[in-house]
């Protein structure tokens, strides 16, 4: 029977490791939504890609009946986020789906940077935060501290937070209690016009794109014509119904609160954008809901195929993924050295590998991708302002009045021992200390304004590697500011290779050059010319090393008897080659393009 | 003209060498007669009864641990079967320590006119040390009996870059060579196989740098002695060449006969399967299987990548234009030569031709 005051929407926050991905498990368990037998560790990450990094990349969302100690029946939507730094915009778009969220503390590491991010993001969106302990079985638990941190740094009420384990299933119906207690049902009409919040969608190949939706107001059943309020697009509803861990639950109609998926037949990628509206082609809603705050990317690279003739591909795998990523940004873009590709706009680095690692397990497809970068403000000579996200179309010094760059705002939280550890990378990454602040007596936040161009070049695998693991990293865009840059060229073989070009503040030029060269030997095969490889600046050139040619490459014997196999060893060579980019004479391996993503100066 | 090759397989071996991964094995008791009327069954057998052979090669193993008599029987079975009236070579392969006068004799006059022997290093300590069976003056021995009993056509092996070898190891080894002056000078780099005694003890090759210093040497001082460096690995007098081994090069079609042989005719690759006792106890009447159908692609790669093998090199005609740039460059640094419509490689350019070939072997 459909009762709104017995929905409960929430999600969990946490950051990675604190257990989200484990209490969901549990929940489901609990209420039986899932048989002890079937479950599969982690139900809800069912990406591959998520079990390996361990973390939550997409949205998901699940319902759950529970039966409460008052003796009624609940409806839980469980709608899952991802706790990295990169995706806000996934939290955000969950978030605005639900009345409330789980805040899940590791108990014996406490709050993180990330944790607070998405803590924010969930009071902004006015939701009911309800903290849990976790991980209380562990030699190192100290819920007490745990909640004090709480209590202190986001000034809310922790004492009667439920402290679980997830892991070994320790009071976990205290938490389903706690939600059903404290989380606000869902206000709504079920007789006004519908307004369905599309908070995730996905492209299926049988049946198109299948949109999962939390309606506001309103009810929408089978055979109706919705619209698209941003786009006007009107589709006749084929199925609906409601999400399990193992995929749709048809129904007949879906009604005010609740949260389920929706197929129209949606072809085209372009017609469901996540955060619009969905409301009836007859008696629509007059206004849309808000949507959500657009999450504009930060770090660009370049993507290519590693075959050339797969770029129709690359294009459908980039269509595709942007269906359930808004964030992710593309455009076509060529490049002498490696053909046709697109510039890609990602949230962050880790946004960035999910993506290409996504592309090419989802898609089958080898990718080349360039160093990142970021987008440079430019004042040029005519008066104009110019935004460069690709260091091939970085205009000729001479025409440049002033260069910005981007600078972000910074949270690292760190033991106190490592205050000094901290300080001194961010001073080595052209950071500018702000202020610190005790979280408690062993931990500290320390607050920075960094160029975004230095986080991205290896600085979270920097900070993890110096505070053995401790430190964890937030942060957010604050302003552009007046920097000296320059483009730098890779030469090889006296040709530039435009996708190695990159920006770099003057001061770093000859170390990154440097560094950038000697890279590119260890990644160059020898072949059979010797290759001259040369950073410059301009025509200036600041490094040089070179490839020695080939010495002795050749089986020396040839008969009757060896032809066919020798043929094949041939084959086998040039098929090789094939794998690597031919730039004039010289050939090039795809990880060379990568080895100037990892340099560790 | 008759176009058409025999290859003969001898699988035994009275030791096996330290580097050598052919097939080949120790011969039981009986066996090798056993061998050789199963070969002369399955010469006899031959489809090709009647055609015109153009050169006969007699390899292994050590062809040389068959008896005078054994060649005789061979040498009876090819006459009965084949026209050789127009065959221009008939090589055996020989090993030092088992040639003996009357041994050469008998198969000057059964009509085979060139010998090929493998000598490898006139140093008796590095001989010792491939597992080789004859000393340096039992080589230089064998090859005034083969003079002696009137083999005007010689060629013989040499190995460089052996473990140890220094260059002016392999310069006095090539004096000696150059001294006796055979016809013909096969000189292969030492290769390590994985499954052989080298191997599996772990012995490595020298490093590149020095392979290359001796195969530039080798290069060096045999073309000054009058030799023609025709071949990767060898090097002839005017008018020398191995005919039979040109036959492989060239995309000629070669008939296989004995356990382990290969043969190319009408398009197809086959091999008899390398198991002598099975041979033997069909008579010799066993299936070949095949080893490669060649079609018109494969046609073609062969043609450029044995083409440019040799000196002569291929026609400019065969190479994809696209690729000319390439070429200009490899002449510019000194590994290849065009001329007269033809590109070829040149010693420097043998020396890299694994990298050259790969780079010009055409798209499927």
């Amino acid at each position: 029977m459909y009762d709104i005051s017995k929905i409960r929407n929430f999600s969990i926050i946490a950051h990675i490791d604190h257990g989200k991905s484990t209490l969901a498990d549990r929940l489901l368990e609990l209420t039986e939504t899932v048989e002890k037998r079937e479950m599969e560790d982690q139900v809800l990450d069912n990406m591959d890609l998520e079990k390996e990094h361990g973390i939550t990349i997409k949205a998901r969302a699940v319902k759950l009946e529970y039966k409460a100690k008052d003796g009624e029946t609940y409806i839980l939507n469980l709608i899952d986020t991802p706790g990295h730094v990169d995706f806000h915009y996934e939290v955000s778009r969950a978030l605005a789906a639900c009345e409330g969220a789980l805040l899940v503390v590791d108990a014996s590491q406490g709050i993180e940077a990330q944790t607070l991010a998405n803590t924010y993001l969930a009071l902004d969106g006015d939701l009911e935060i309800l903290p849990v302990i976790n991980k209380i079985d562990l030699p190192a638990a100290d819920p007490d501290r745990v909640i004090r941190e709480i209590e202190d740094t986001i000034g809310i009420p922790a004492e009667d937070a439920p402290r679980i384990s997830a892991k070994n299933g320790i009071n976990i119906q205290d938490v389903l209690e706690q939600v059903v207690r404290d989380v606000p049902a869902p206000e709504g009409d079920p007789d006004a016009p519908l307004k369905a919040l599309i908070f995730d969608s996905y492209y299926d190949a049988y049946r198109g794109v299948v949109v999962y939706v939390r309606l506001k107001d309103g009810s929408l059943s089978k055979g109706q014509k919705i619209r698209m309020m941003s786009t006007g697009a009107e589709f006749d509803v084929v199925e609906l119904g409601y999400l399990s861990p193992f995929g749709c639950r048809p129904a007949e109609t879906l009604r005010a609160g609740e949260v389920g998926y929706i197929m129209a037949s949606i072809k085209t990628v372009s017609d469901t954008r996540v955060g619009d509206t969905v409301t009836l082609a007859e008696n629509p809603a007059s206004e849309p809901l808000p949507g959500y705050k657009k999450a504009n990317p930060m770090v660009y690279c370049g993507i290519y195929c590693a075959d050339g003739s797969r770029y129709e591909d690359l294009r459908d795998a980039l269509d595709k993924l942007s269906l359930n990523d808004a964030s992710m940004t593309y455009e076509p873009e060529h490049s002498i050295a490696l053909g046709f590709g697109f510039r890609c706009g990602f949230l962050g680095l880790l946004h960035m590998e999910i993506m290409q690692e996504r592309i090419e397990r989802e898609f089958n497809l080898d990718l080349i991708t360039t160093a990142p970068g970021v987008v440079y403000r430019l004042t040029m000579a005519d008066g104009s302002t110019v935004y460069i996200d690709n260091p091939t179309n970085y205009p000729s010094p001479g025409s440049i009045v002033e260069a910005e760059e981007p600078i972000v705002k910074t949270d690292i939280i760190a033991p106190s021992d490592f205050v000094g550890t901290v300080m001194e990378l961010c001073k080595e990454r052209r950071g500018v200390f702000k202020n610190m602040e005790y979280i408690d007596a062993s931990r500290v936040d320390l607050h920075y304004d960094m160029p975004l161009n230095e986080i991205i070049y290896d600085f979270f695998d920097t900070l993890k590697a110096r505070t053995r693991g401790y430190a964890s990293l937030d942060y957010e865009f604050s302003r552009y500011v007046k920097s000296d840059l320059v483009k730098m060229d890779i030469l090889l073989n006296g040709e530039v290779v435009d996708a190695l070009s990159f920006i770099v503040p003057a001061e770093r030029a000859y170390a990154r050059g440097r560094k950038l060269t000697e890279k590119l030997k260890e990644n160059i095969p020898r072949q059979l010319f010797e290759v001259p490889i040369q950073a410059a600046i301009g025509s200036k050139i600041i490094a040089r090393e070179t490839v020695r040619a080939m010495r002795k490459d050749v089986l020396a014997k040839c008969y009757g008897g060896d032809i066919t196999r020798k043929k094949k060893l041939l084959e086998k060579q040039k098929e090789g080659k094939k794998r690597m980019r031919q730039l004039g004479t010289i050939e090039v391996p795809q990880e060379a393009f990568m080895a100037v993503l990892k340099l560790d100066e | 003209m008759s176009n058409l090759s025999a290859y003969l397989h001898v699988p035994f071996c009275r030791r096996k060498c330290n580097y050598c991964d052919f097939f080949s094995a120790p011969p039981a008791p009986e066996a090798v007669s056993s061998y050789v009327n199963a070969l002369c069954s399955q010469i006899r057998a031959s489809s090709c009864r009647g055609e015109a052979l153009r050169t006969v090669y007699v390899g292994g193993g050590t062809p040389s641990l068959l008896s005078e008599d054994d060649f005789t029987a061979l040498v009876a079975a090819l006459l009965d079967t084949f026209d050789l009236t127009s065959c221009v070579e008939f090589t055996v392969e020989c090993n030092p320590e088992s040639v003996t006068e009357s041994w050469a004799k008998r198969l000057y006059s059964l009509g085979v006119n060139r010998i090929s022997m493998g000598v490898q290093t006139f140093s008796d300590a590095a001989l010792r040390r491939l597992g080789r069976l004859h000393t340096a003056a039992e080589a230089e021995k064998a090859f005034r009996i083969l003079r002696d009993a009137g083999f005007s056509n010689i060629s013989m092996d040499l190995m460089a870059a052996l473990p140890e070898q220094d260059l002016s190891a392999l310069e006095s080894d090539l004096d000696r060579m150059i001294s006796l002056s055979p016809e013909h000078i096969s000189v292969y780099l030492l290769k390590i196989e994985p499954n052989t005694p080298f191997g599996l003890t772990g012995v490595t090759e020298q490093d590149e740098e020095t392979q290359r210093k001796m195969y530039l040497l080798t290069h060096q001082k045999l073309t000054k002695a009058g030799y023609e460096h025709y071949e990767i690995s060898n090097f002839a007098k005017q008018g020398r060449r191995a005919v039979h081994n040109c036959v492989y090069w060239t995309g000629g079609e070669y008939l296989a006969f004995g356990p382990g042989a290969s043969g190319f005719r009408d398009g197809v690759r086959y091999r008899i399967p390398e198991n002598t006792a099975e041979f033997c106890r069909l008579n010799g009447l066993v299936s070949p299987f095949v080893e490669e159908r060649v079609d018109a692609y494969a046609q073609k790669a062969e043609a450029i990548f044995l083409g440019l093998r040799m000196s002569d090199g291929i026609p400019l005609a065969w190479i994809d234009c696209k690729k000319m740039p390439f070429l200009q460059r490899l002449c510019e640094e000194g590994l290849g030569v065009l001329a007269d419509q033809r590109f070829s490689l040149t010693a420097e350019g043998f020396l890299v031709s694994d990298g050259i070939v790969s780079a010009l072997m055409p798209d499927k």
